[in-house]
């Protein structure tokens, strides 16, 4: 029963600041509260600059808080920032692939970073190429891959060492129509899979669509948290865009 | 293999297998440096062939008038013209050339006359007896020449003509001195030079002192290229972040990188070498002929390239620190010329072998691997010296080396444009009090120098008081104003302990005969040249009374240069960085205001020393105190006075005081610091 109740992402009262040459200091996250669990998908909803992004990339361990605690799957992210990396997939946006390695090399290379056994390694790679449907071209180089093939090498890297917790930074941003639907298909069938799912986004529909939990999150600080429901409860709006206006503008008026 | 060494090996294949695969990165580190030596070469041999070629084969015209030499000369002239290239002689009548003076500068008449003559030969030859002006008796021909210094071809015909002629006059020698002795006299003393030198040495003492350049350039353009991909790159195509996710360490990541930048760049080298040894096997450096060749040994190249090796470690620490700056491959890109300008410096040949500067060259980064190419490239004895450089420049690599594993740290590498950005804002002050300061460096220079050559006393004077104070005082009051202090603390002309003013007038003694060491020292690397000496430069100043020395020499620059260095400058720079930067800025400002290479040193680390003084006190009063001491003294020794050897070790109870002075800061400090929080809480 421990296991089950442990949450898989728990962010306790998480601070980061950093200086500006024209705003001064700027608090790009002031305490922010986070429980997520196992096998749940949660959304992180906000507009640009409302600290998605800072308060994603100090889950990941990539950066350092300015204060506040951070626990993935019971590991604290920054006494054992390595540990937690083994535990973790990270994707966002604006990732990247090298241009002139194949799909295979780039599985390969990363399957080895995390310290898969090579006979392991090996046979996980052919499974993943397997299920995202990769055999064809997985000895061409990353550069002449289009934009649907890319994200695929980019999701199957981040699956490759079947992390408990995926956090997805904008996961859908650059992509075309057909490539989005097939961001918000894979992240859907995680929850089959019981893998803990963190996503930011400022789209509507997708958090709609998607999230077991929505939280919406602006200026640096969570606003409101729960279940669609719950949140249009507790603002009286039915539509989700509605809710969020009244929680941004309530919020930033109060 | 542990997971550990796993990674490691994983990530170095990854980046070689990114340079294999990438053509523009394999043009610059194997194919260029490949074909770089052979193709110079030929081009230059191509060249130089086909212009001797094409000047050998040239028609020239000339038009002669060699009536005056006798018969035997001038059969043998145009003989010898005639051998030289093919020609076409026209007779002329130049005699009335004879009349012009051939010692004062062509007049138009003659200028005129001679070109009519000239017509459409490329060069004129009159041969004249007699003095012109119709003085004393003169039977020795002279020959006089009219030629268009414009024209390749009349440059060439004087080149031929000149030789041909020498060609006479040696014939004309030898024939005389057969007649007079029978034998030529001075054929006894000839003798013929056989060079001892191991030919091996020569060419490599020869190619020595060029490879430092070459070695350095391709050192730059191959290592650049790699350092850019290695980090810049995978900034610009969106892994870091991926990569930072890694359960790795971040260090082993740029290790890593920094170990395939250090090796492609030695292949790199390795290929440039074997490109240079290949042109030379084929005779095709001019120069070289084929027993030259030859004495270019292989092993020597290549340890020049091992002992070359700690600079490839140091370069490679420095492009990596650099690009890793860069968000952009073009970002990079604009900083790599003037990185290799930069690095080119101390690659430049040393002149001289003082032993003192060899080992300072040895010691000095870059420059002490440019010295152990050179001496390996010649083979010399000099063992001691390639192993203390190579000693001294891993010494200096390991400096950089070490930050390298920092490069990829998440904090950084993805917040370094806010980073950069706050940097930027951090050092505004210290950037407007180094604007100011250049800025009346500048004046001192242009304003102050017009002033003191037009009369050096008032000069001074003006210089001092109209330019460096005012200045220093507005750059202050900006500083103060930012800060919101006043400008006596902007200047540091705060309180300060009676002790801390006699401390600093203790170092004066020290430093007066520091001053006659390093001079002395000095002399040794780079003498003053003739005529250039105190008093030279001093003038009328010391026809002054003793009392205006003092207050011109002595208590001025005392006031006005603290004011501006340890004042302004000095209180700026410290806002933003640390005392070491300061300490260091403030030296060398103050090393260049005096405007000569030769105090360069002395200034310099006069100043280094008055900002450290400052620094510990916290006030510009001892700085000015020592300031004036010092100059004082010096004035006193030009007046006969000779400081006492022992007075130097007044220094130490000096120093001593400045110590208790700047803990008592520091403990001030914390109080107040202490205080501030409590108040906070």
């Amino acid at each position: 029963m421990e296991a089950t109740t442990r949450p898989a992402i728990e962010a306790i009262g998480l601070k980061k600041s950093y200086h500006d040459p024209k705003r001064g200091r700027v608090d790009a996250v002031r305490g922010i509260n986070l429980r997520i669990m196992p096998g749940e998908i949660f959304g992180l909803l906000g507009q640009n600059g409302a600290g998605k992004t800072s308060t994603l990339r100090m889950l990941a361990t990539i950066l350092p808080p300015s204060e506040g605690t951070a626990r993935i799957d019971g590991i604290d992210v920054v006494q054992d920032p390595i540990e937690v990396r083994r535990r973790l997939g990270f994707l966002s946006g604006s990732t990247g692939l090298y241009p002139r390695l194949t799909p295979r090399e780039t599985l390969q290379h990363f399957g080895v970073l995390h310290g898969i056994a090579p006979d392991r390694l090996a046979a996980r790679i052919d499974e993943l190429l397997g299920v995202f449907d990769m055999r064809a071209w997985a000895d061409g180089r990353c550069e002449a891959l289009s934009t649907g093939q890319r994200q695929k090498v980019s999701i199957a890297r981040a699956l490759l060492h079947d992390p408990a917790v995926l956090i997805l930074d904008e996961p859908t941003t650059g992509l075309d129509v057909l490539a989005t639907s097939a961001m918000i298909e894979f992240i859907e069938s995680r929850r089959a899979a019981g893998t803990c799912v963190l996503f930011s986004t400022h789209v509507l529909s997708e958090a709609e669509r998607l999230c077991d939990r929505i939280g919406i999150i602006h200026q640096g600080q969570v606003l409101a948290c729960g279940t669609k429901e719950e949140l249009r409860a507790q603002t009286g709006a039915t539509w989700l865009e509605d809710v969020f206006k009244r929680i941004v503008l309530g919020g930033a008026t109060a | 293999m542990s997971a550990r060494s796993r990674s490691f090996a994983s990530l170095v294949r990854i980046e070689c297998l990114s340079i294999v695969r990438d053509r523009r990165a394999m043009l610059a580190a194997f194919v260029l440096p490949l074909v770089l030596f052979p193709l110079m070469f030929w081009i230059s041999g191509f060249l130089e062939r086909s212009g001797k070629e094409r000047m050998e084969s040239m028609v020239i015209r000339y038009a002669l008038d060699v009536r005056a030499l006798d018969e035997v000369s001038r059969t043998e002239l145009l003989t010898a013209l005639r051998e030289a290239g093919p020609i076409d002689e026209r007779m002329v009548d130049a005699a009335s050339l004879c009349e012009f003076d051939p010692d004062t500068t062509a007049s138009p008449a003659e200028a005129e006359f001679a070109s009519a003559l000239m017509g459409e030969a490329q060069l004129l030859v009159s041969v004249c007896t007699g003095s012109p002006a119709g003085g004393t008796a003169e039977t020795t021909p002279r020959v006089r020449r009219w030629l268009r210094s414009t024209d390749e071809a009349s440059i060439e015909a004087d080149r031929r003509f000149t030789e041909a002629l020498e060609s006479v006059r040696m014939s004309a020698r030898t024939r005389r001195l057969t007649e007079l002795f029978g034998t030529d006299p001075g054929a006894v003393v000839l003798a013929k030079a056989a060079d001892q030198a191991d030919p091996t040495t020569a060419r490599g003492r020869q190619f020595g002192l060029w490879a430092p350049l070459i070695l350095i350039f391709t050192l730059v353009g191959s290592a650049a290229w790699v350092a850019l991909a290695a980090f810049a790159g995978e900034r610009e195509q969106g892994t870091l972040e991926t990569l930072l996710v890694q359960p790795i360490d971040g260090r082993l990541i740029a290790q890593a990188k920094y170990v395939v930048v250090v090796v492609v760049t030695l292949a790199s080298l390795s290929v440039n070498a074997l490109g240079f040894l290949g042109t030379a096997a084929f005779g095709l450096i001019s120069g070289l002929d084929g027993a030259g060749s030859s004495a270019l040994a292989p092993g020597r190249v290549f340890a020049a390239i091992g002992v070359y090796v700690p600079c490839v470690l140091l370069v490679c620490a420095v492009l990596c620190l650099i690009t890793a700056r860069a968000k952009t491959f073009r970002e990079g890109q604009n900083l790599l010329l003037p990185i290799m300008l930069v690095l080119l410096l101390p690659m430049v040949p040393l002149p001289g072998r003082d032993p003192l500067l060899l080992w300072a060259a040895a010691c000095t980064p870059l420059a002490g691997s440019a010295l152990a190419v050179r001496e390996t490239l010649a083979g010399s004895g000099l063992s001691w010296l390639v192993a203390t450089a190579c000693t001294a420049q891993l010494a200096w690599a390991w400096l950089f080396v070490r930050r390298v594993g920092h490069l990829l740290d998440g904090e950084r590498a993805l917040a370094a444009g806010d980073e950069e950005r706050e940097a930027a804002a951090r050092a505004v002050q210290s950037r407007r009090a180094l604007r100011w300061t250049m800025g009346a460096i500048f004046a001192l220079y242009v304003v102050g120098g017009a002033l003191q050559s037009w009369n050096l006393v008032l000069g001074l004077a003006l210089t001092l008081w109209g330019i460096a104070l005012p200045l220093a005082l507005l750059s202050a009051r900006g500083t103060a104003r930012r800060a919101r202090e006043s400008m006596a603390q902007t200047l540091g002309l705060t309180r300060v302990a009676p002790l801390a003013l006699l401390g600093a007038l203790l170092l004066a003694p020290a430093l007066a005969l520091g001053a006659a060491e390093l001079f002395a020292l000095q002399q040794r690397i780079l003498p003053l040249p003739d005529g250039y000496n105190a008093e030279s430069m001093m003038g009328e100043l010391l026809t002054l009374p003793l009392w205006a020395k003092l207050f011109l020499i002595a208590m001025t620059p005392a006031i006005c240069e603290e004011l501006l260095f340890r004042g302004a400058l000095l209180s700026g720079l410290r806002r933003d960085h640390g005392w070491l930067r300061t300490t260091l800025v403030v030296g060398l400002l103050f090393g260049l205001v005096h405007a000569s290479i030769y105090r360069f040193l002395p200034t310099g680390l006069l100043g280094a020393i008055l900002a450290l003084t400052t620094l510990s006190s916290r006030s510009l009063w001892p700085a000015i105190a020592l300031h004036a001491a010092y100059n004082g003294l010096l004035v006193m020794q030009g007046e006969g006075w000779t400081v006492p050897a022992a007075s130097a070790w007044l220094a130490l109870p000096g120093l001593a005081l400045l110590a208790l002075q700047l803990r008592l800061v520091q403990t001030q400090d914390q109080e107040h610091h202490a205080n501030e929080a409590q108040q906070r809480a």
